[in-house]
């Protein structure tokens, strides 16, 4: 009973303040942009950025219309198919909600491209094959597979690191 | 006030011209993480980075878009605002802070830095806020700390922890200048200039200073103690800081500083007082494959003299600290710091020079537990040596090997933050502090004038002063109101304070023949505390408004104090209830605002030219204060602030009466 007592108490801890899921909004694109603005060695300004074509890819890439800036780089949208992915020469990917069943593909793919792989859908990060998870309401939070990062080569600022989460 | 309005004040931090914008070695890039994470971000807590609804203490940054709306001409000013603060002010010019009680003039128990570098002053531990070489349109933000914080910056962190965080040299472009006029009696100017020289370096420099004239109730107050007039308080600053990238892992920071303060105080009896303060700090931050190094040593220096009732005082004290640090996030839920500490203290009296050494060293590990909760230890430990070399006055009692005394201490801090839901957090913690016996306190050695003929007297420190020690519990919740575009906050806490100290309260007769006798300091007891905070804000539309209070109830279990230089009666003297209250419109170019502050009755010694050792009914009041600023265009803006304004004259816990003032200022930037 104690023991059972304990597992429930704890399973609530670790769910408690699961970001919900929603679509992308404008808000966790600018998230997002920021967010690139921490990756070492990316370049900076405009970035063409690849959305994965599929659902959810038009109102992600009207949303961002000719670009999101933050954090010294401007995210420009690029529709591109999960198949084109590898030979896009992409280096920042957005993946949006409804991917599932496609994810271990747009890792692979991100994986040659030594992309950065960004997503409001947490299970994609969680699963390792999104870099970053993002969701900008109702407050930011910002988690970062640790190993999806390492694969991709993607490093981040330690400042940055400290103040996010890492699965 | 922030943790208030989050995203205005990521938007104003954001505002801040960012010159680089990019991922460079990070001594912690406030404006942009505030930006990425639409709220403030701050070290202050734990020396590592954290947001600031994350940090596991009691945590309020005020932001400088909070500064501006405050119409506040000095920095007590700004922090007025909180209902946890108090602010004495005991002439025009003499001001002390406090968090949640026990303030009394030359307070010792608030840790004020600015980026980390102590401007609290080590000879008697006060803080004398005039001679701060900041100006108010460099400060970023204000990390303000409630409870002991000992574990992360040493000795006194007691009340709490005020960290002014500049704008940065190399990666925010600030320039402006400002002048100020207003009655009674003040003008002002202030300066700040900006600039890159090539791509890697930033140098910022700021100069400012004001001058004013003494309330009426300043000079009654010296003219019955020295037969003249108060001393007008006056000061003068600068700032050089310098930032330079040497590669985008690794910069170095420089700053050097001088300050000016001309006031008048009074501690016991009023002294006419001119301070000269000058720092040097270096800086080096990097991101190693350790983790995140930090190092830096800066020496602060003061020459003061104070003309007193007897005979003028020369104090020159000059204090040096080496300190380093490595934060380091060895496994994605745990993030651990290490520190180490080296300072050096002296007081040289002309005869001889009174010092201590301390050595720290200190740890801190956070555990992100789950995406809920958090848990986070810090300890340090504190090992002071005191000593004396040199001459002494004529038959002075005590010899230089009465001041070779050491102690250690512990100190921690502990916390737990736990996220209910997306719109509540709780946060605990318990944490134990030292406030540390200053030079003075421990070593002054002063000739006074004797009772009677053949009596030799000293005004003595005493070397066996033990620390003060507080212990705080804090149990605090957090509540985002989507309604109202704000939040809740609340904190109920416990704390005691063990080994409180008061100057003068011993007398001792070193010899009868000679009769030599020493008046020194001595540990008086203890005092528990009980309280509670509550804060509400929220925006609606163009109007911003925000309200707070705190209830403070003391018992005080000490020594009598009578015969003490101040008296120490802080069940007394400490407002037991404090309520503020402020609301602003902000239009595209126009903004006006009003706030208000209500302070219970207390009972305060040496109010109003009173000796010292009398104390007097303080009535309850109520300060208002009003602003109204206009944006003329982008480069210039105008601004008229008036501070108690319901009365002429008030009466507050300060020793004279507060005067209704009235500031008119011109901005503008370049």
């Amino acid at each position: 009973m104690r023991s059972r007592f304990v597992a429930a108490t704890l399973a609530a801890l670790m769910l408690a303040s699961a970001p919900a899921q929603a679509d992308t909004s404008a808000r966790d694109l600018q998230v997002m942009a920021r967010a690139v603005g921490f990756v070492e060695g990316l370049p900076r300004g405009n970035v063409t950025v690849a959305v994965v074509d599929g659902p959810g890819a038009d109102a992600i890439v009207a949303a961002m219309g000719a670009g999101v800036a933050g954090g010294g780089v401007t995210l420009v949208p690029r529709k591109v198919a999960v198949g084109a992915l590898a030979g896009s020469g992409a280096r920042v990917i957005i993946v949006p909600e409804g991917h599932g069943g496609s994810h271990a593909a747009i890792a692979a793919a991100a994986r040659g491209l030594r992309a950065i792989t960004l997503s409001t859908d947490m299970a994609c990060v969680n699963s390792g094959n999104c870099v970053v998870g993002v969701a900008a309401e109702p407050r930011v939070e910002i988690v970062v597979s640790r190993a999806a990062s390492a694969a991709n080569g993607i490093a981040f600022g330690q400042a940055f690191r400290v103040m996010i989460r890492e699965v | 006030m922030s943790n208030i309005n989050l995203r205005l004040a990521a938007a104003t931090l954001a505002g801040v011209a960012s010159i680089s914008g990019q991922a460079a070695a990070d001594n912690v890039d406030r404006a942009s993480f505030a930006e990425l994470f639409n709220e403030p971000v701050t070290t202050s807590a734990t020396g590592a980075p954290q947001r600031a609804t994350e940090a596991p203490v009691n945590m309020t940054i005020i932001t400088q878009d909070d500064i501006r709306a405050s119409g506040a001409t000095d920095i007590p000013g700004v922090l007025e605002r909180l209902a946890n603060v108090d602010v004495m002010r005991s002439f025009r010019g003499q001001t002390d802070v406090s968090i949640r009680g026990y303030n009394t003039q030359s307070s010792p128990r608030l840790l004020v830095l600015v980026n980390g570098r102590q401007v609290y002053l080590d000879h008697y531990g006060m803080t004398n806020w005039d001679a701060i070489p900041v100006q108010l349109g460099e400060i970023l933000q204000i990390e303000v700390v409630s409870g002991p914080n000992t574990a992360l910056f040493g000795f006194n962190a007691v009340s709490g922890v005020v960290n002014i965080i500049t704008v940065d040299a190399l990666r925010d472009d600030v320039d402006e200048a400002s002048v100020s006029a207003g009655a009674p009696g003040y003008t002002s100017a202030s300066g700040i200039w900006t600039t890159r020289l090539g791509e890697d370096l930033g140098v910022r420099l700021s100069v400012g200073g004001f001058d004013a004239e003494s309330y009426e109730g300043d000079d009654i107050a010296v003219q019955t103690a020295l037969a003249q007039d108060a001393r007008d308080p006056m000061a003068r600053n600068v700032a050089l800081n310098a930032a330079y990238a040497l590669s985008d892992k690794t910069r170095i920071e420089f700053e050097t500083t001088w300050a000016n303060s001309e006031r008048t105080e009074r501690y016991g009896e009023p002294m006419l007082s001119d301070y000269e303060t000058n720092s040097f700090k270096v800086g080096l931050f990097s991101e190693t494959a350790l983790g995140m190094f930090n190092a830096q040593i800066y020496s602060n220096n003061l020459d003061l003299v104070m003309e007193t009732a007897f005979a003028p005082l020369t104090i020159d004290n000059a204090i040096t600290v080496a300190s380093a640090s490595l934060v380091a996030k060895p496994a994605p839920a745990h993030t651990v710091r290490v520190a180490g500490e080296y300072r050096v203290n002296e007081y040289d009296d002309g005869l001889g020079t009174t010092s201590y050494d301390v050595h720290a060293l200190s740890g801190m590990w956070n555990w992100q537990v789950s995406p809920a909760l958090a848990l986070t230890t810090a300890a340090r430990y504190d090992s002071l040596e005191l000593q004396r070399e040199g001459a002494a006055p004529a038959n002075f009692p005590l010899t230089n090997d009465d001041y070779s005394t050491d102690f250690n201490e512990w100190s921690f801090n502990l916390g737990a933050v736990y996220k209910v839901s997306e719109q509540d957090s709780l946060r605990f913690s318990a944490a134990r502090g030292i406030g540390s016996p200053s030079l003075l306190e421990l070593g002054f050695q002063l000739p006074v004038p004797p009772p009677a003929p053949g009596m030799t007297v000293f005004y003595m420190g005493n070397p066996n002063l033990a620390p003060a020690v507080v212990y705080n519990v804090e149990f605090g919740w957090d509540h985002d109101i989507a309604s109202i575009n704000g939040r809740l906050r609340a904190s109920a806490f416990w704390q005691r304070s063990e080994d409180l100290r008061a100057l003068g309260v011993t007398s001792t007769v070193y010899s009868f023949v000679p009769m030599i006798i020493g008046s020194g300091g001595g540990n008086v007891g203890e005092s528990e505390m009980h309280g509670l905070e509550f804060g509400l804000e929220g925006q609606s539309g163009r109007i911003h408004w925000d309200a707070q209070y705190s209830w403070r109830s003391i018992e005080d279990e000490l020594a009598s104090t009578a015969a003490a230089t101040v008296p120490l009666d802080f069940e007394a003297t400490s407002p037991e209830h404090v309520a503020t209250a402020g609301v602003r419109w902000v239009g595209e170019r126009f903004e006006v605002g009003a706030d208000a502050r209500y302070t219970s009755e207390t009972t305060q010694f040496g109010v109003a030219s009173a000796a010292f050792d009398t104390p007097a009914p303080v009535d309850a009041y109520v300060q208002v204060n009003a602003r109204a600023a206009w944006q003329v265009n982008d480069a210039a803006s105008v601004e008229l602030s008036g501070r108690n304004l319901l009365d002429a004259e008030t009466q507050t816990i300060g020793l004279n009466p507060l005067e209704r003032s009235v500031v008119l200022t011109l901005r503008t930037s370049f």
